[in-house]
């Protein structure tokens, strides 16, 4: 048998077809495995084209134009956006992101009835939905469609709309290169991995997950405490309405989606949840945003409880500036305005301001079994920077 | 879902079906802007133009031969079609009609850019966007 290309990504088909996945045919599924393997080629073959353009040549020249050595990633993005590879490199990495959208909305949109059937026989109002048609969008998300995604997260296009969810499912396999697993849900693992390894009598009974989109990450947290109660929330109802069938038809029944927004938990109790965690979900928030999560999650947070936030690393001092640089791509070019920014800051100095203390405090590797190999797809592997805190038990108990 | 079989009579009809059930106006959903400024960066707008339509046909290019190499493969298989007959074939009046819709999604998706170019320029709704974005910027960073 001749082996795989050892840059292939795995084919698109090994993704798992539970029972919200769209139906797709031959030519879908080669689509989905070409952006698979663009991406791939991008970020291991040419990637490193743009370290070695800065090196010898961009770098030379900037210095000579500065009289001194650049202070900033600013400094560097402004002079590698002049550079021929890096341009083109860039303008076809942004028309993967394009065309993935592309093939999934071409896939999603024109079953989107039939989609929103398979979701209402899944969904139960009265046991793992809880929407909120009131509820304001806030701004970080109404004024960005974030990663290039026309309509994002919240956009429904027929009443009881699904397809922003299942738009958003299918694609994440070919964009992180299965890297996420063949549910996506490798973060999720990673977390319950995590715990075990240090906190291996930790038994939360009851959870909340900020910013969940359609519960990939949450569903495995699900299933390793069985008798939790998970709350997962997101401000968008067509991918809650998606993240609720999708579990049914995984056979999970532990998680209540709820249509909410993590500025304001004021519905529940101070206290009243063992773990709160987030994935991925603060690079999507302003910062004014991240401080008021960061506020209601100290408060619903019990004494002895865990929060766990999945980042990618800030940019701290030691960082060199060209790392610094290409981590902060998708920030420019991938519709995350707030990316750049969230990661200037000192996250654990945040959450000091919101009322935890020093000793509380903690930074952690949070890292699932499959990482790839090989050169590193910023921001697209299955190892992330955790944010943590454990909450001092109250005296007496 | 998806228990039928590629190749299947219903598989068949129901993919034509969703090739000839592309309206136009679901073709302008599918190529529709993401909200937010798009960088440029390329010297011109024509190159960024020719890059997207360049990575676009690099994409079917990579999907029509995964699927002649389907093709082949089950015809080899199977030993159905004596293979000089695609040479001498000349699709019927509902084939003809099938094959020229597919080619104009075909065209739509490898033109994204351009139409979502006259999109933009017709809905003049990036300025507008930008402007939004940069509020919440601002108001954040104050």
């Amino acid at each position: 048998m001749t082996k795989a290309a050892k840059s292939s990504p795995p084919a698109w088909h090994h993704v798992e077809q539970h029972g919200m996945f769209p139906d797709h045919d031959h030519d879908d599924v080669a689509r989905f495995n070409f952006v698979a393997s663009m991406n791939k080629y991008l970020a291991q073959t040419l990637g490193a084209g743009n370290e070695l353009a800065y090196d010898k040549r961009v770098l030379p020249a900037l210095k000579k134009e500065l009289r001194r050595d650049p202070r900033s990633r600013h400094e560097i993005r402004e002079a590698m956006n002049r550079d021929p590879f890096h341009s083109v490199w860039s303008a076809a990495k942004r028309n993967t992101m394009e065309q993935r959208q592309q093939i999934s909305r071409s896939i999603v949109l024109p079953q989107a009835d039939d989609l929103k059937e398979r979701a209402d026989a899944l969904i139960s109002e009265a046991r793992n939905l809880e929407l909120d048609p009131d509820l304001a969008l806030p701004s970080y998300i109404a004024s960005v469609d974030h990663h290039c995604m026309p309509g994002s997260y919240h956009t429904a296009l027929i009443e009881g709309d699904v397809s922003a969810g299942a738009n958003y499912d299918m694609g994440m396999f070919a964009t992180t290169g299965g890297a996420m697993g063949q549910l996506t849900d490798m973060a999720g693992r990673a977390v319950v991995d995590w715990l075990k390894a240090n906190h291996p009598t930790f038994a939360p009974k009851r959870i909340l997950d900020i910013g969940c989109t359609i519960g990939h990450t949450t569903l495995p947290i699900a299933e390793a405490f069985p008798d939790a109660e998970v709350i997962a929330i997101d401000v968008a109802a067509p991918v809650l309405r998606y993240a609720a069938a999708r579990a049914a038809s995984l056979g999970i029944d532990n998680v209540r989606f709820v249509q909410a927004d993590g500025e304001d938990l004021s519905r529940f109790e101070a206290g009243s949840f063992d773990m709160v965690y987030t994935s991925m979900f603060l690079h999507e928030t302003s910062n004014a945003a991240l401080r008021n999560v960061m506020a209601e999650v100290q408060r619903v947070l019990a004494p002895g409880g865990l929060t766990l936030h999945l980042e990618q690393p800030s940019y701290t001092e030691d960082m060199p500036l060209y790392e610094q640089f290409i981590r902060d791509w998708d920030a420019h070019n991938n519709n995350e305005p707030f990316w750049s920014r969230l990661h200037d800051l000192n996250i654990l100095d945040v959450m000091q301001d919101s009322g935890f203390s020093e000793p509380e405090l903690f930074t952690a590797r949070v890292a699932a079994a499959t990482v790839l190999e090989g050169p590193e797809d910023h921001g697209r592997g299955a190892a992330w920077h955790a944010y943590g805190a454990q909450k001092t038990a109250s005296e007496g108990e | 879902m998806g228990a039928e079989q590629p190749g299947t009579p219903t598989a068949h009809k129901k993919q034509l079906a969703k090739v000839n059930d592309m309206s136009d106006d679901l073709n302008h959903l599918i190529n529709k802007n993401a909200k937010g400024r798009r960088p440029q960066f390329l010297n011109t707008k024509a190159e960024e133009h020719l890059m997207s339509m360049t990575m676009a046909l690099m994409q079917e290019l990579a999907v029509t031969r995964e699927r002649l190499d389907t093709l082949e493969r089950l015809v080899a298989q199977k030993g159905v079609l004596d293979l000089p007959e695609i040479e001498t074939y000349r699709p019927d009046a509902e084939a003809e009609a099938e094959r020229q819709t597919a080619q104009q999604k075909l065209i739509a998706t490898v033109m994204r850019s351009m139409e979502q170019e006259i999109h933009a320029l017709s809905e003049q709704e990036t300025p507008e966007v930008n402007q939004q974005l940069q509020a919440v910027n601002d108001d954040r960073a104050a």
